[in-house]
């Protein structure tokens, strides 16, 4: 098991710096989920920890072992790609053995290895085929076998995941999460899907053009995001954003004020926030309700555009007069509703996130 | 102006764009290829598009082939098929005829096997070298971070020129009074007669050749170079894998269709050495050291004092065979490689 202290990594190409300043601790044995849209920068940073990528500035440590200068193989790693990168002229067998035959394995420690790798994995069967003779779903076990046999200080996963069909992902997520337990070695893995992110991990590391937003637990993230960022990135389907200003704010409660969700009162203080400032407020489909505003709770109505049922639960989206983004409902249950129908819609104010307009940061996350 | 009205096809307005044409032409086409396609059926319709390009390859390499093949049944030194008498195997036994294979003097046509022992050994060479040289500068250019574009460029530039041109240009480069020599004479004080010395001029044939066509071998590999995934490297770069393993045990291997159309194209070409070689040795020289069998049926055929066509139809059918028989098993063997 090895913690990985990551401390102002910089990565440039020539002049354009895409990685600027990252600091991040992993700790021993944990699983950490690196996440982020396109282009973010998180495969790139997960190339730099497994050396595939030169660190241009900063420090990466191993268990307090500088490694900024040591090639993949003297790191210690073993990365799962996300096209698999399986030798395609080797069998099954090759494909795992080859790693150790490079480190001058005893013959039997190798076939060892490869048979206890391919047990748990449920490869076995498979062991003389090609890559090519396997499914999908197949290849990224024997990708995932490769890792393991090598018995690596840190396991590296780039999007392992998104060649797999739905059924199979899911299936996939909780082997691996299975496999984190069973091993117990440090695991960083990289996805776009947040999904993947908040079910796997045991940290999230929020990253948006090459600087990290947000690190925390899973929950933390969800429920009470740094800044708008993150608060937009984390949840599916997104949170619903709208301008506001705030009419007045005391040691209990503060009062906000929007075009889109009339006025209503938050039954907390928020250090530092100031009347007549604007602020955007964050709200959850999944705490906004159908239905007429109570008084004391905030509301608006939209006009529907769009309904997504998925038997168990209906995604409305709608338009507020005005507003330039659809607002979400998340409704439990089947649910329908004609296009262009006008519905009410409320929600407790003690859900609302509020976020300054100028800087985008928590404003909730200010409170102490 | 507008092009007068009885100009444009059948069903294209005055006044309508050239551009237009394309459609003109399928408007044109439509009707008879549909009445054509309802007569035959859909699925004979690939065989009537490949036609035209069946009627040509026919007409240029399967009437040939077909008239080598009779010519080398017949004998006389009369032109015309009809002109020539049949002679059956006398042609094969003729040029087979032989007291050792392995020494040409033994046979009734010596120069056939010096062409085929000349053959043999610049085939060997030729494909060897060619195949080394190409994969080795493939490989350099594919780890060019930039320039790669420019490099291509100049290595596949001499494949551009004309096999004479070639010839040539290397003649002036290596004869007594040419530049290697002037420079041999400025620096050493000496002078190679290159090509009228046996085991030079060979040389120079081999090596003029792989100069002549490294660029077109090396375009293939490289490409084949370029499709491997750079993820694979990556991970066996992961794996710990010396670079002189990724070569053996990943680029090699990957790299195997690629070197197997490169080998078959080089040993078929090797084989049908002729234009280069006969301009740069002035027709096979010194003495018979580069006649090689394409030399061979030339002169057999087209030379005033022998017009032999039927002994050199039977010499070129004898190279297609062995040309097959070189091909086939190379498929073989690769089809055995991927099992």
């Amino acid at each position: 098991m090895t913690a990985i202290s990551m401390k102002d990594l910089r990565k440039s190409y020539g002049t354009l710096e895409v990685i600027h300043g990252i600091d991040i601790d992993v700790d021993s044995g944990e699983f950490v989920a690196l996440v982020g849209p396109s282009g973010c920068g998180k495969s790139t940073l997960l190339r730099m920890i497994s050396g595939l990528e030169p660190i241009s500035a900063g420090q990466m440590s191993f268990d307090d072992q500088r490694v900024n200068d040591l090639s993949p193989a003297e790191r210690q790693i073993a990365m799962v790609f996300q096209s698999y990168a399986l030798y395609p002229h080797m069998s099954v067998r090759k494909n795992l053995s080859f790693g150790l035959e490079n480190l001058r394995m005893d013959r039997a420690e190798i076939n060892r290895r490869v048979e206890a790798a391919a047990r748990m994995l449920a490869i076995d069967g498979y062991l003389d085929r090609r890559p090519k003779a396997l499914s999908g779903g197949q290849r990224q076990r024997v990708a995932i076998g490769r890792a393991i046999v090598r018995q690596p200080r840190v396991f590296l996963f780039d999007e392992p995941l998104s060649n797999l069909d739905a059924k199979l992902r899911v299936q996939t997520r909780s082997e691996i999460t299975k496999l984190h337990k069973q091993l117990k070695t440090t695991m960083i893995y990289v996805t776009h899907d947040q999904v993947e992110a908040m079910t796997m991990a045991q940290k999230i590391v929020v990253l948006n053009k090459g600087k990290v937003e947000q690190i925390g637990r899973p929950l933390d993230l969800f429920e009470r995001p740094a800044n708008l960022f993150v608060a937009g990135f984390i949840g599916s389907p997104r949170m619903n954003i709208y301008p506001g200003k705030v009419i007045s704010a005391d040691g209990s409660s503060v009062t906000v004020e929007s075009a889109h969700l009339g006025r209503f009162t938050l039954p907390h203080a928020i250090a530092g926030i100031e009347a007549e400032g604007d602020i955007v407020i964050g709200l959850r489909p999944s705490h906004l309700r159908l239905g007429a505003a109570e008084p004391g709770a905030g509301g608006g109505t939209m006009t529907v555009e769009q309904v997504e049922s998925m038997g168990h639960e209906t995604f409305v989206y709608g338009r507020t007069s005005q507003s330039e983004d659809l607002t979400i409902v998340h409704v439990p249950g089947h649910f329908e509703a004609e296009m262009g129908t006008s519905l009410a819609f409320t929600f407790d104010p003690a859900f609302a996130h509020l976020f300054s307009a100028a800087s985008g940061r928590s404003l909730k996350e200010a409170r102490t | 102006m507008s092009a007068p009205a009885s100009v444009a096809p059948r069903g294209v307005a005055r006044g309508e764009r050239v551009g237009d044409g394309l459609d003109a032409v399928m408007r044109v086409v439509e009707a008879p290829m549909a009445a054509l396609q309802r007569l035959i059926g859909v699925a004979r319709m690939p065989y009537i598009f490949i036609l035209p390009n069946m009627v040509l390859f026919t007409i240029f390499v399967f009437v040939p082939v077909g008239l080598a093949i009779a010519y080398a049944f017949t004998g006389g030194t009369n032109l015309l098929i009809w002109d020539r008498p049949y002679v059956g195997l006398e042609n094969f036994k003729a040029l087979l005829d032989c007291g050792n294979y392995l020494e040409p003097s033994t046979c009734r046509y010596n120069l056939f096997w010096t062409a085929v022992h000349n053959t043999w050994w610049y085939t060997l060479l030729n494909t060897l070298g060619t195949l080394f040289f190409a994969l080795m500068t493939a490989l350099v250019l594919n780890r060019l971070t930039w320039g790669r574009g420019f490099f291509r460029a100049v290595f596949f530039y001499p494949v551009l020129l004309s096999p004479v041109v070639v010839g040539l240009v290397w003649q002036w480069f290596l004869a007594r009074e040419g530049l290697l020599n002037g420079f041999l004479t400025e620096w050493f004080d000496t002078r190679i007669i290159f090509l009228l010395e046996v085991g030079w001029s060979r040389a120079w044939v081999v090596y003029v050749s792989i100069w002549f066509h490294m660029g077109f071998y090396m375009l293939i590999i490289l490409a084949g170079l370029q499709a491997i995934p750079r993820d694979i490297y990556e991970a066996a770069q992961i794996d710990g894998t010396s670079q002189w393993r990724q070569f053996w045990c990943l680029t090699l291997p990957l790299l195997m269709p690629n070197l197997l159309v490169v080998t078959v194209l080089l040993l078929i070409r090797s084989v049908q050495v002729f234009d280069e070689a006969w301009v740069l040795t002035n027709g096979g020289g010194p003495g018979t050291a580069n006649t090689f069998i394409v030399q061979f049926i030339y002169q057999t055929a087209f030379s005033p004092d022998l017009r032999l066509y039927g002994l050199a139809s039977a010499a070129s059918v004898l190279m297609g065979i062995g040309l097959l028989i070189l091909t086939l098993s190379q498929l073989w063997l690769a089809k055995k490689a991927e099992v």
